[in-house]
């Protein structure tokens, strides 16, 4: 759903608190709301400046997570004596 | 040349599983060879002590040495050492499981007696790009990642870095959905309090 779509907002009735709108954010990131859950998340993002500038850091930060890992594995060496231990360890089971 | 080089580069993907299959010695030190340090850099992340570390790469090894005759090539051979080494990793630690509640503080410090936000975050303009681009930034937020408490270390590695659902991470910390939704989001507050200072 478009965030600045207004057009399918619940009423006043069914608007959430910051509090609770907190305990929707891993299933909306995860695209797991159902649709009456995720209309009443983005009415209050809407409505919300806080919540809004909090949820995109929130976001920044779990992209920030992916990036960081993203090339460590790159220079993956293993140290011999743990090939030696290995292959040892394997002669034992055969 | 010897045979675990010429294996590199003589076979296929398939034959090597085909020639793991049938027990030949080279093409287990090839995948050992091959695979064992990236196992290993997985493990760290998981494991603090290197010498647990490289007891999960061992015990991967030893698994797959019996189980790769039920292997059938759903997934990379990497993929499924890769899942294999994250078991083995949890199941070491899964003695020190910490209790969730125990993550961060409560969360009603966050909110009023209305339930609204009481702090008003400034959003991160720092990009991305450039936040990469500079090794002790990029050195310092891994470092508070992996100091995490093992709980929400574990949470936001498989969420965050590995990509797997809240579903499949209920299954492998044997916890429950509701826990690692709650984790997580505290797992990822908790870093949030630890690195904001250096997004600014």
């Amino acid at each position: 759903m478009n965030i600045e779509d207004k057009s399918s907002y619940p009423s006043q009735e069914h608007s959430i608190s910051c509090e609770s709108f907190d305990t929707f954010i891993v299933d909306y990131i995860d695209d797991n709301l159902q649709d009456n859950q995720k209309r009443i998340f983005i009415h209050h993002l809407n409505e919300c400046p806080a919540c809004r500038v909090y949820l995109k850091n929130y976001e920044y930060r779990i992209q920030l997570s992916k990036s960081i890992f993203a090339n460590d594995t790159d220079k993956a060496d293993i140290p011999n004596q743990l090939v030696d231990a290995i292959l040892a360890a394997k002669k034992q089971t055969d | 040349m010897d045979l675990s080089k010429r294996i590199n580069t003589d076979l296929s993907e398939d034959e090597l599983i085909v020639q793991l299959k049938k027990g030949n010695v080279d093409s287990f030190e090839f995948i050992v060879r091959e695979y064992g340090g990236y196992l290993l850099i997985i493990a760290k992340r998981y494991l603090t002590s290197e010498a647990d570390a490289q007891d999960a790469v061992q015990d991967t090894y030893l698994h797959v040495f019996s189980a790769i005759v039920t292997f059938e090539g759903r997934s990379s051979l990497k993929s499924w050492l890769h899942r294999i080494v994250i078991n083995i990793s949890l199941m070491k630690i899964r003695s020190n499981k910490r209790r969730l509640v125990e993550l961060i503080d409560d969360n009603a410090s966050f909110f009023d007696a209305n339930g609204k936000r009481i702090e008003t975050e400034t959003e991160i303009t720092l990009s991305l790009e450039k936040l990469m681009a500079d090794d002790s930034q990029r050195e310092y937020i891994k470092t508070q990642i992996t100091q995490l408490p093992q709980m929400a270390k574990n949470l936001l590695l498989l969420k965050d870095i590995e990509g797997y659902s809240t579903k499949e991470i209920a299954e492998l910390l044997d916890i429950s959905l509701p826990s690692v939704k709650t984790g997580l989001h505290r797992a990822r507050l908790l870093l949030k309090k630890k690195i904001e200072h250096q997004l600014r």
